[in-house]
């Protein structure tokens, strides 16, 4: 994973302006895996609730990193307000996995293992190509750091998000999402 | 270029605009510099951070504690020692790091940070060897950082406030200076127009009269030599034929002479009444009197040289029966318009005097049916000795229509006119009731 290339195929890009340009309100995001979701075998890393339509538990979706690791691969480059320069993140966009999970709602609700939560406008993730990252310069984010997930915004490419407002939503350690 | 010399011609209008400038450029520099400090707040997160750091270290003693009676405690306790490394790598990191050490708080945190990743094996088997008191001292400690940075971020804050403050002042100072700066210019352009308003006002007089006189003196060589060339010959008849003479043609002679002489006696009475009103001698007597008798004492007189002519008077009903106004100077105005109406139309035809009333004004309308006046000349009409080309040919000086004018201003009232070449004129008297 930290060998991908950072360019996004053209079609895909397309495909993400055109749900951006779809969706207003409430947000639809089709399958972009075109995968069933399987059964978890490691640790879990993410645990998704709410309005989504593919599940592989009795509460919502539990996703362990191989499970992860089916979505398309992603790059950003992107100062933090919470690090010094400019760091490299990979990992996988928010929407594709929105879209796997046939997730539709106008908030999504972020947990952290650490109790932090926040609710996010789902729009976010269309308007924003928003990663939640995986690894950060090369390295896998650990749980004893901003690990195993750092949801990262395009700060450095758009002003708009060098704001507060924008700078609380990157959630560290996340293990949890609930869609509404 | 012109405007440039203009501006150099003038240092105070010069030093007005550069201060002008300069201030607009201060206040503007101040607004940006105060906006760009209010999004510059770098110890906004810091509170929150130490005090999570505080919290995650607290709840690892206690999970701790839980799990050196209860092993099942075991999942929990690597998340909370994950968590409190979590949050100490955040305090460790590039911003928050330096924040700390302004503090003097960086040292510190770190070593017991240090002692926190030593001990990892002793934490994950919930080993009892001075790990309380480790995590006591490391959230003491945190509590102390936590104080002193939000004491530092009250007197940033304060600070700002106060720099703010000055600030918005200092903008407020400006933009009076700029209003006051852009009063006083405003008020020297308009003191320059009204200086040049003047100065042309004074050309513009200075020619019109330089034009009366032009006309006065072409008029005195006309109006003056005609009768006295009358008078002379009549004169030297009488001398030459001595005896002979009949006393019939004596007196007849004489008459023609007095004739001359009484018209000589009216145009030097016009053009004193003239310059009189010029510099303002004229005074009014003001009286109740019946517009309607004033009227007929207008056409009376009118048909005593002319009785052949016929005056008609229309009096609207909404008329009042008497007005306050001076009646010999009214006399004089529609004695003079009666006269030129008669004098420029055909015998045959009609003049009529229309009255009537409007609010808190009273319109006398002189209508005629005769050659009216050229579109051209009509500017004209009112100034002192001019005389329309259709007037060629009757004895006038010229100054009976100024002299009406003039006289209706006296009276608070206006005389305008509308006419129209072979059609006729209309002369309009408003004056105020």
């Amino acid at each position: 994973m930290a060998h991908q290339s950072s360019r996004r195929p053209v079609s895909r890009t397309l495909v993400s302006l055109l749900l951006g340009l779809a969706t207003s309100a409430a947000v639809t995001l089709s399958s972009a895996v075109g995968e069933q979701l399987g059964e978890p075998v490691g640790e879990i890393l993410l645990e998704i609730e709410g309005n989504i339509e593919q599940t592989n538990g009795d509460q919502g979706a539990l996703l362990d990193r191989a499970l992860l690791e089916q979505l398309p691969p992603a790059v950003l480059n992107t100062s933090t307000v919470v690090t010094d320069g400019v760091k490299r993140f990979e990992g996988f966009y928010m929407r594709d996995l929105l879209a796997w999970l046939g997730a539709n709602g106008e908030t999504v609700t972020a947990r952290a293992l650490n109790d932090y939560v926040i609710d996010i406008p789902i729009e976010d993730f269309t308007r924003f190509d928003v990663i939640v990252a995986t690894h950060m310069d090369g390295k896998r984010l650990s749980s004893r750091d901003k690990g195993p997930l750092w949801i990262v915004y395009p700060r450095d490419d758009h002003e708009e998000l060098q704001d507060l407002r924008y700078d609380y939503r990157w959630v560290w350690q996340l293990d949890y999402l609930k869609i509404q | 270029m012109r405007i440039w010399r203009g501006v150099l011609a003038h240092p105070f209008s010069l030093a007005t605009i550069l201060i002008f400038t300069g201030l607009l450029a201060f206040a503007l520099w101040r607004l940006t510099d105060t906006e760009a400090t209010l999004r510059n707040r770098a110890g906004d997160n810091m509170l929150w951070a130490i005090s999570q750091a505080q919290i995650a270290a607290q709840r690892l003693d206690v999970t701790l504690s839980r799990a050196q009676v209860a092993a099942e405690e075991a999942d929990d306790l690597r998340l909370r020692y994950d968590v409190l490394l979590s949050r100490l790598a955040l305090l460790e990191a590039g911003p928050q790091r330096r924040y700390l050490s302004d503090l003097g708080h960086s040292e510190r945190i770190s070593a017991l940070a240090e002692e926190v990743y030593a001990e990892e094996e002793k934490f994950l088997s919930a080993a009892d060897e001075g790990l309380h008191d480790l995590l006591e001292q490391l959230a003491h400690e945190l509590g102390v950082a936590a104080n002193r940075a939000m004491v530092a971020q009250w007197d940033e804050t304060g600070a700002q406030l106060e720099r703010q403050h000055e600030a918005i002042l200092q903008v407020i100072a400006a933009v009076v200076v700029i209003l006051a700066l852009g009063a006083l210019i405003s008020w020297r352009m308009l003191l320059a127009l009204h200086a040049e308003q003047q100065a042309q006002m004074s050309l513009l007089r200075e020619q019109e009269t330089r034009e009366a006189y032009r006309n006065f003196v072409a008029l005195v060589s006309h109006q003056f030599r005609t009768p006295l060339s009358v008078i002379d010959s009549s004169m030297q008849r009488i001398l030459r034929s001595g005896s002979a003479m009949s006393h019939e043609d004596i007196a007849e002679r004489a008459q023609r002479v007095r004739d001359r002489v009484k018209n000589l006696t009216d145009l030097m009475q016009a053009t004193l009444d003239s310059m009189k009103l010029e510099v303002g001698q004229v005074e009014t007597k003001q009286v109740e009197c019946s517009i309607a008798a004033e009227l007929e004492v207008a056409r009376q007189q009118q048909l005593e040289a002319r009785p052949e002519r016929t005056i008609r008077i229309e009096i609207g009903d909404e008329v009042p029966a008497r007005i306050r106004t001076d009646p010999l100077l009214l006399q004089q105005i529609i004695g003079n318009l009666l006269a030129n109406a008669l004098t420029y139309s055909p015998r045959s035809e009609p003049v009529t005097i229309r009255a009537s009333a409007r609010s808190n004004h009273l319109r006398l309308d002189i209508e005629d049916r005769g050659t009216g006046i050229p579109e051209k000349e009509q500017q004209l009409l009112f100034q002192p000795f001019f005389r329309a080309s259709s007037a060629a040919g009757v004895q006038g000086v010229g100054i009976g229509l100024h002299l009406s004018q003039r006289l209706a201003q006296v009276l608070g009232g206006e005389l305008t006119f509308h006419s129209r070449q072979g059609f006729g004129s209309t002369f309009t008297l408003e004056l105020p009731i």
